[in-house]
């Protein structure tokens, strides 16, 4: 368990996405409705940055084929995506947000 | 227990499959596909399956049709229906009883119509995965291959082509290339770009004879020019596969005449994807010949199959790779209204618009998926945007779409 901080709140607004270049893989962390989650920010189909995508009910759509994935447990939404995107804890403490990379998971 | 057969194994037949379990149908399903391949992404066909001489990827899991229970008959032509007995007789001389039926049947590739070649042998299309690996067998590098047709598959064809060693020649009717998908904005600059990686364009080609000699292809056009080359490619387009509706004495014009939840004629038979001719948000009707229009339909009409179906006018909405750009397409490119465009300041692609009444009507983004992500949903919605912020790339396309959804709130 490592939290290592990633960025200040304020760089991901409510109903945004920021991409974070700090680790072995990029991150995409999502703002929803102030809670901050993070998972892969790379689309398990067509290797493109999620954080640009169309994020609405905690659901992000990929811009590249229209894949979508639940951010909060990396779960497909949508074809043609098949594989679930790795997910990673967040804690938010003051302006500060951290994400431990390390425990990133995969649900089934 | 109601059977439901389902004639077409593409993507609007695979997705009805999936649907209609997703949905809960808990009956029979029967899926018929001429061609004796499981359903594959047919995108592909012109792109990285051709380039890499690979077989295009499949478009359901390895166990789908236990997965979804489906009665899969591959490589089986449906011969005949029979509606009011509500009966198929299929090649193998067999014949099912059905509940309800579901044309997927999908679009052939148009054939060249010249005086004395109505079916030309020696000339090649793209429309089957057959008719990939026969263009990947033929196409080698140094070859010269002419291209009858400068539209979406005409110019990712080309593309390809260029991607394999080999040169690729277009012949376009028209005075520019994708001028019906993509307007001449657009056309113009995929012509320079395609001329850019070695493609030769010739437009306002009229040709009137292709001579085909087995080591030596000519096409000779009106006004006298001649092009030769080791093949040549038809690419003039695609047409509804509609024979057999029409023989079953359903209203066909360009396509299976259907409502907005898909159903033809009765509540008995439905049709989705290219082979529907289905109607539009923007008024009117056609067959749209796209992969997210298709899969759409398929699952509305699979809803409706149930008796749940909302009804879904579309907007034409699709994507194409040309000579290494992106470019992403919504609603009708030609229209009442200004044309807007936005060009990214990293000079790497744009975004035309064009706005009617201060709706977005359509859009084309070159390598812009994110503008193109935010003004599908600003087009879908029906959202409110002013020229201004559209032209301005330095206002997000994200930005433009939120604060249009405040107004709207």
């Amino acid at each position: 368990m490592a939290f290592k901080k990633v960025c200040s709140l304020d760089e991901v607004p409510e109903g945004d996405a920021l991409r974070v270049e700090l680790f072995d893989e990029p991150i995409a962390l999502f703002n929803l409705d102030g809670e901050i989650l993070a998972t892969q920010d790379r689309c398990t189909h067509g290797d493109w940055s999620l954080a640009d995508g169309f994020l609405e009910n905690g659901v992000i759509e990929c811009t590249l084929h229209w894949g979508k994935f639940c951010v909060r447990t990396g779960k497909v939404k949508a074809p043609p995506a098949c594989a679930a995107l790795t997910v990673y804890p967040v804690k938010v403490e003051g302006n500060d947000v951290y994400v431990d990379f390390e425990s990133g998971k995969v649900n089934d | 227990m109601q059977s439901f057969a389902i004639i077409g194994a593409g993507l609007a037949g695979a997705t009805a499959c999936r649907s209609l379990r997703d949905q809960g149908f808990e009956g029979k399903i029967f899926l018929f596909g001429d061609e004796p391949y499981e359903p594959y992404d047919r995108p592909s066909l012109s792109k990285s399956a051709l380039a890499t001489k690979s077989a295009p990827p499949l478009l359901m899991g390895c166990n789908w049709s236990e997965e979804f229970r489906v009665e899969k008959c591959l490589g089986v032509r449906v011969e005949t229906i029979d509606l009011p007995s509500m009966r198929i007789e299929v090649s193998s001389g067999s014949d099912l009883k059905f509940d309800k039926l579901l044309f997927a049947t999908g679009s052939r590739a148009r054939s060249l119509r010249l005086d004395a070649h109505s079916e030309t042998p020696g000339l090649y299309s793209l429309r089957t995965l057959d008719d990939c690996v026969a263009l990947q067998g033929a196409i080698s590098p140094g070859a010269q291959v002419i291209i009858i047709g400068g539209g979406l598959i005409g110019c990712e064809l080309a593309t390809t082509i260029q991607k394999m060693g080999a040169k690729a020649i277009i012949l376009e009717t028209a005075n520019e290339l994708l001028l019906r998908v993509l307007g001449k904005t657009i056309g113009s600059w995929c012509r320079e770009e395609l001329e850019a990686i070695g493609v030769e364009v010739h437009t306002g080609v009229s040709i009137t004879h292709v001579d085909l000699d087995p080591s030596f292809r000519e096409v000779r056009c009106g006004d006298g020019r001649r092009f030769s080359g080791d093949l040549a490619i038809v690419s003039v387009g695609a047409e509804p596969v509609t024979a057999l509706a029409e023989h079953a004495g359903l209203a066909c014009a360009r396509g299976i005449i259907v409502n907005s939840v898909g159903m033809a004629s009765s509540d008995t038979v439905y049709a989705a994807g290219d082979v529907a001719s289905w109607p539009l948000r923007s008024g009117g009707r056609r067959s749209l010949e796209t992969y997210l229009n298709s899969q759409n339909q398929a699952a509305v009409a699979a809803g409706a199959m149930l008796g749940k179906g909302e009804p879904a006018p579309q907007v034409p909405i699709s994507w194409t790779e040309i000579a290494g750009h992106r470019i992403q397409m919504m609603g009708e490119v030609t229209g009442p209204g200004d044309v807007v465009t936005r060009v990214d300041p990293g000079g790497t692609g744009m975004t035309v618009c064009r706005l009617n009444g201060g709706e977005l009507q359509s859009v084309v983004s070159i390598n812009q998926p994110a503008d193109f992500s935010f003004a599908s949903k600003i087009i879908e919605r029906r959202m409110q945007v002013d020229a201004k912020s559209i032209r301005d790339p330095l206002i997000r396309m994200k930005d433009v779409f939120k604060l249009a959804a405040k107004t709207v709130a």
